[in-house]
């Protein structure tokens, strides 16, 4: 199947990667002072003595069973430090998507709507200019307004000292808004939605643009269409024709953009989960590939990449599910 | 005396003068004017940089640390008593320079394959689709990431990390469009008439189906240049002492609240870039991909 | 209708903002708790291994047998209360300290010494390389340690290090470094470890059976807090969210934090200098003029007054002066046209007067200076070709000549009392090099050192003598350019009294604290 294929090429890709990252990863691995058979004992043992072609297959065997060796830095099995971490970041985003499309949605179609208004105008502005700021000026300032100058909202990490101490729960999804509420913690779910605030104001600002401007050029697509000009034609009321015959026609190619939605926060999630001290995957990233933590560097693209894949992958075919037209082919 | 027929002729009117087309452009198309316009005096300031910029961008005065804003330094002084409106006048070229490389490498890596996978079609289409399709499969940043890790960081790796990680997408727009192209009556006659593959490709099919790619590369090129300060930001990009907007801005933000003109000013740099390069984008598309054409 | 949806969601979302808002200013926490920030998160939990910021938490759940007095330059007592050296000085007999309880209860005695020593040995990870000279440790009473050495070694002073030096419980050790990696901890320090929120926090409490005793001022519990941003980190400070910040502020923001009301700035002597290595087997830095001429192209004292904001001073040796051994000797100081004479008389051609740099991220100090030099440089006609990497990356590169630079600067500092830290680890011969960054190679050198070394156990003023000697070779070799000495700045509330930091122990003991309300 096409997934099959394009992971393998995914898993090539980070191979070839792996085996050019600078910084020789075996001495690091051993620490302290390693002696020569310390250091050919250790290649022996993670198969690097083979020839090149038996190293991709091993790789890719291990990979499938998940098997990233251990991290260098925290001494844990690097599937397991992505197992953590990774529900912290999809909490994160995936509650910015869902702002996000709530949001950027509507004033999609409402700048459409109103092509070359000041209302277009302002919100085309106001979309590209939220592109062009860079995330972290964003993020330091908002951390600036609502913790340094008016106190209203905590400035950094998924929950307070004091709170964690006291009001324990358990992880059962890992997600905190959700656990907090299934242990029936109600002061520990307001101060983890409080957390929350912030670091997701700060992605759904940097993402929001780039769907607002693409439900803007679908939706100006729409209206192109010969039928929807046609309907104009016959007189059907305008509201008639914009919110229910093209609105439907955009919800559709729509779905298309959440999954480049989530690619884009993934992206964006770097840099929040580093200035918000979120304990996610974005940050998990960076610090294992600067500090060529080579085996969680691997693991890390390949699970990112796989997840991203698989999203889109989904999206392709609630698409093909929802638009009867492709039904048929 | 008139002749018969004259009242069928018609009163020329006179032209309209440049001044009226010109207001009526602008009245039209305000936003890509004035991204236009900007972009124009940023290229400006970047190309004679030396010229204006106020000191040597790169000379370290101690005694000037860190002094904000002022008639003498307009945009104030960095922690080594450098002149921050000299280094970003500097730090334009390096940012349109990323902008030129990254967005024209890609194009010339994407381009010769979606031209070659939409032309051919069949198997050659499928592998070619296939192996950019992988580069897609990385969520934006996680790839240029990791190659530069994996090169070294620095401008130059950051650059060419950006370039690969791109050029998908330059592949899938020009195939769709030599797609649309191919089919068209006057490539048929060209064939018929014996033209070989490759100049049909390089006289008839390029030049045609070049549009949506240059739509597509001016509106990237706002991204590349954020996306090469996020790198900058993260430490594997730009380095020092290199004057790069992103590397400005990242290397000072611990002062971000103390001595905020050494972030701002770098920041709100690209800010007034990538905005005015959007509009400009944004405009261009709009004129010449006739699907965009305002609908009322 | 598209408005009106918009709109509902508007009001919901301020709703839910304002629902969720109401009473959450960071929850202030008792009175006898203190809150710390760290930039990272422990990275070892095994104390046989533990070698780098962990240290700054886990001193206070960790002890060692003897303390360093940074004042006087003397080992005290701690977990021992006496000991002795025999006249050969290859064996030492340490007295334990009585009533002593590992946090999981296990007593603490000779035999549980014994333990965590040959552990530490046998692990042999991070710092064990300290106990390199040991022969044989033995426990022939309960209080009571002996440790046979192969050569004279200041054990006295190797027990205090801040890495690989401290007690364990054997209990814990036997569970494994597995087991103490989840989060486990059991020493016999004042606090122990409550509760790891890994990447979060981290939270010790007392522990009551300390055997130094409690009295009611003192702090109940310590929140360290995991802060990757010092901008973040300044902030919480400034808000009296956080007490005191681990990790150290860039030097031009501190005169302005000082002036605020509420934060205080202690300055202290530290043990952290950057040596500028020259690489002596690289061309053309294995010219010794040109080397030289390198060392006049410097503006020392900038970088302690400017880059350093006054916190560094100009060192007078390439060993910081808080290190007992270290020498005063005339350094160079910044003179373009010395640069460029010497530079002349090297020989070498100036279409060659061109050196590598590598400067690693992680303090903007380190940038900053290699900006400087090239700057500086370019006055003589020396071009500068500046890399800056991650530490692991370049420490790997400047290893293997090959790949190594011509310079490379480093933050340093000695892992156990001993001039030897700098000396030995980074001029005498090695193959391979590990941080011989200079590829320095002199047997003369050697000889000395090696003396100074058999000494420093028995004789210190004749081992002084030897490592003076010694730092005159590094200079008038000039395989290394000594920047600066550094000052520890520590950042805190001012309601906090007692904050002391000790040049050998990377941290605030929080016992020590207290906090005046």
């Amino acid at each position: 199947m096409l997934l099959v294929i394009t992971l393998l090429g995914v898993i090539t890709i980070t191979f070839v990667l792996s085996r050019v990252l600078p910084g020789s990863p075996v001495e690091l691995m051993i620490g302290g002072h390693p002696t020569q058979e310390q250091i050919d004992a250790k290649k022996h043992e993670l198969g690097l003595d083979l020839p090149i072609h038996e190293q991709f297959v091993m790789f890719v065997g291990n990979t499938i069973r998940g098997d990233f060796g251990t991290s260098l830095h925290t001494k844990q099995p690097v599937i397991e430090d992505i197992a953590e971490r990774a529900t912290a970041t999809l909490e994160l985003t995936t509650l910015a998507v869902v702002l996000i499309i709530l949001i950027g949605v509507p004033i999609g179609v409402i700048s459409a709507v109103h092509s070359n208004t000041m209302v277009d105008h302002a919100a085309r502005t106001l979309s590209i200019a939220g592109v062009a700021l860079p995330v972290f000026m964003a993020a330091i300032l908002l951390q600036m307004v609502f913790y340094g100058a008016l106190g209203w909202l905590p400035i950094q990490g998924r929950m307070s000292s004091v709170i964690l101490l006291d009001y324990p729960f358990e992880r059962v999804t890992g997600l905190y808004l959700v656990d907090t509420l299934l242990a029936g913690s109600w002061i520990a779910f307001k101060d983890a939605a409080a957390h929350m605030v912030l670091p997701l104001a700060t992605l759904t600002l940097a993402t929001l643009p780039m769907v607002t401007r693409i439900t803007r050029n679908m939706m100006m697509e729409v209206l192109g269409e010969e039928y929807i000009r046609t309907a104009f034609a016959y007189g059907i009321p305008k509201r008639d024709i914009y919110y229910r015959y093209a609105l439907k026609a955009v919800l559709i190619p729509l779905i298309t953009v959440i999954g480049l939605a989530y690619g884009f926060l993934l992206g964006g999630s770097v840099v929040v989960e580093f200035v918000f001290d979120w304990p996610g995957l974005g940050g998990y990233v960076v610090r294992s590939i600067t500090r060529s933590d080579f085996p969680a560097s691997i693991g890390v693209t390949v699970v990112l990449a796989t997840t991203y894949l698989s999203i889109n992958l989904i999206v392709d075919m609630l698409y093909f599910a929802i638009d009867p037209r492709l039904r048929s082919t | 005396m008139t002749a018969i027929g004259d009242e069928f002729k018609r009163t020329p009117v006179s032209e309209p003068s440049l001044a009226l087309v010109v207001r009526h452009f602008v009245t039209s198309h305000v936003l890509f004017v004035v991204g236009a316009v900007v972009f124009t005096v940023i290229v400006i300031c970047a190309l004679f940089a030396p010229w204006v910029a106020t000191h040597d961008p790169i000379a370290i005065v101690f005694a000037d640390k860190l002094e904000p804003p002022s008639l003498d330094h307009l945009m104030g002084t960095d922690s080594l008593g450098r002149d921050i409106f000299s280094r970003v006048m500097f730090g334009a070229r390096t940012s349109l320079m990323v902008g030129v490389v990254v967005t024209g490498l890609a194009i010339l890596i994407g381009l010769p394959i979606g031209l070659l996978s939409g032309y051919f079609g069949g198997r050659v289409d499928t592998v070619l689709m296939r192996f950019s399709d992988v580069f897609l499969a990385f969520p934006p940043l996680l790839l240029p990431i990791a190659i530069t890790a994996a090169l070294g960081s620095g401008l130059i790796n950051a650059m060419f990390a950006l370039a690969v990680s791109w050029f998908p997408w330059y592949a899938r727009i020009m195939r769709g469009s030599v797609i649309r192209v191919k089919n068209e009556l006057y490539i048929s006659a060209a064939r018929a008439m014996g033209v070989s593959h490759t100049r049909t490709m390089i006289r008839h099919v390029v030049p045609n189906a070049l549009t949506p790619v240059v739509v597509q590369g001016s509106m990237d090129f706002g991204y590349t240049i954020l996306a090469a300060a996020s790198l900058s930001f993260i430490g594997i990009g730009a380095q020092p002492p290199r004057m790069e907007w992103g590397l400005m801005a990242a290397l000072s933000r611990s002062k971000f609240l103390d001595f905020w003109w050494t972030v701002t000013f770098p920041g709100l740099a690209i800010f007034v870039t990538v905005l005015a390069v959007n509009l400009l984008g944004d405009g261009i598309r709009d004129m010449l991909d006739p699907k965009h054409k305002e609908f009322r | 209708m598209l408005k009106r949806i918009a709109l509902r969601l508007a009001t919901v979302l301020a709703a839910i903002t304002i629902v969720v808002g109401s009473g959450l200013a960071p929850a202030q926490a008792a009175s006898k708790t203190i809150t710390l920030l760290d930039s990272f998160d422990i990275k070892d939990w095994d104390p046989a291994v533990i070698y780098s910021s962990e240290v700054r938490t886990l001193l206070n759940v960790y002890e060692t047998l003897t303390h360093y007095n940074s004042e006087t330059g003397e080992a005290e007592p701690l977990l021992a209360t006496d000991w002795t050296v025999s006249d050969d000085g290859l064996t030492w007999i340490f007295n334990l300290r009585k009533g002593v309880m590992f946090h999981d209860g296990t007593p603490f005695n000779a035999a549980a010494a014994k333990a965590s020593l040959d552990r530490t040995i046998e692990i042999d990870g991070g710092a064990a390389y300290i106990w390199s000279s040991v022969e044989e440790i033995s426990a022939p009473s309960e209080h009571s340690l002996v440790i046979k050495t192969e050569y004279p070694m200041p054990l006295n002073l190797v027990a205090t290090s801040q890495y690989g030096a401290y007690m364990l419980s054997p209990a814990a050790g036997a569970k494994g470094a597995d087991w103490l990696q989840e989060g486990n901890a059991a020493g016999t320090g004042p606090y122990k470890v409550r509760q790891w929120d890994k990447g979060q926090q981290l939270v010790m409490e007392k522990f009551d059976d300390y055997w130094g005793g409690w009295s009611d001022d003192q702090f109940d519990r310590i929140i360290v807090r995991f802060v990757a941003e010092v901008s973040t980190q300044v902030q919480m400070l400034r808000t009296g969210e956080a007490d005191l910040m681990l990790s150290t502020a860039p030097a031009d923001m501190l005169d302005k934090l000082q002036a605020e009301p509420g934060i205080t700035l202690s300055v202290f002597e530290s043990w952290l200098n950057i040596p500028l290595m020259i690489n002596s087997k690289l061309y053309p830095t294995d010219n010794r003029k040109f080397r030289q001429a390198l060392t006049y192209l410097m503006d020392y004292e900038a970088i302690g007054r400017d880059i350093y904001g006054g916190y560094g001073i100009v060192p007078k040796s390439c060993i910081p002066q808080s290190m007992w051994g270290a020498g005063q000797y005339d350094m160079p100081t910044l003179d373009i046209a010395k640069a460029r004479q010497l530079l002349e008389e090297s020989g070498i051609p100036e279409s060659d007067w061109k050196v590598t740099y590598h400067a690693y991220t992680g303090r903007q100090e380190i940038g900053q200076i290699s900006e400087l030099f090239q700057a500086l440089a370019a006055q003589a006609g020396v071009e500068v070709d500046l890399q800056i990497g991650e530490w692991g990356v370049l420490w790997d590169k400047q290893k293997r000549l090959e790949t190594s630079a011509n310079m490379f600067a480093v933050l340093w500092w000695a892992d156990w009392p001993t001039p030897t830290g700098w000396l030995e680890a980074m001029w005498h011969s090695e193959e391979p090099i590990l941080f011989n960054f200079a590829h320095y190679d002199n047997p003369e050198y050697d000889r000395v050192l090696d003396e100074g070394i058999k000494l420093q156990g028995s004789d210190r003023a004749a081992a002084i003598a030897k490592f003076e000697e010694a730092q005159g070779i590094v200079l008038d070799d000039a395989v290394a350019m000594c920047l600066v000495d550094l000052k520890k700045t520590v950042l805190h509330r001012t309601n906090l009294t007692g904050v002391f930091y000790n040049a050998a122990y990377e941290t605030v003991s929080i016992y020590d604290l207290r906090r005046a309300e």
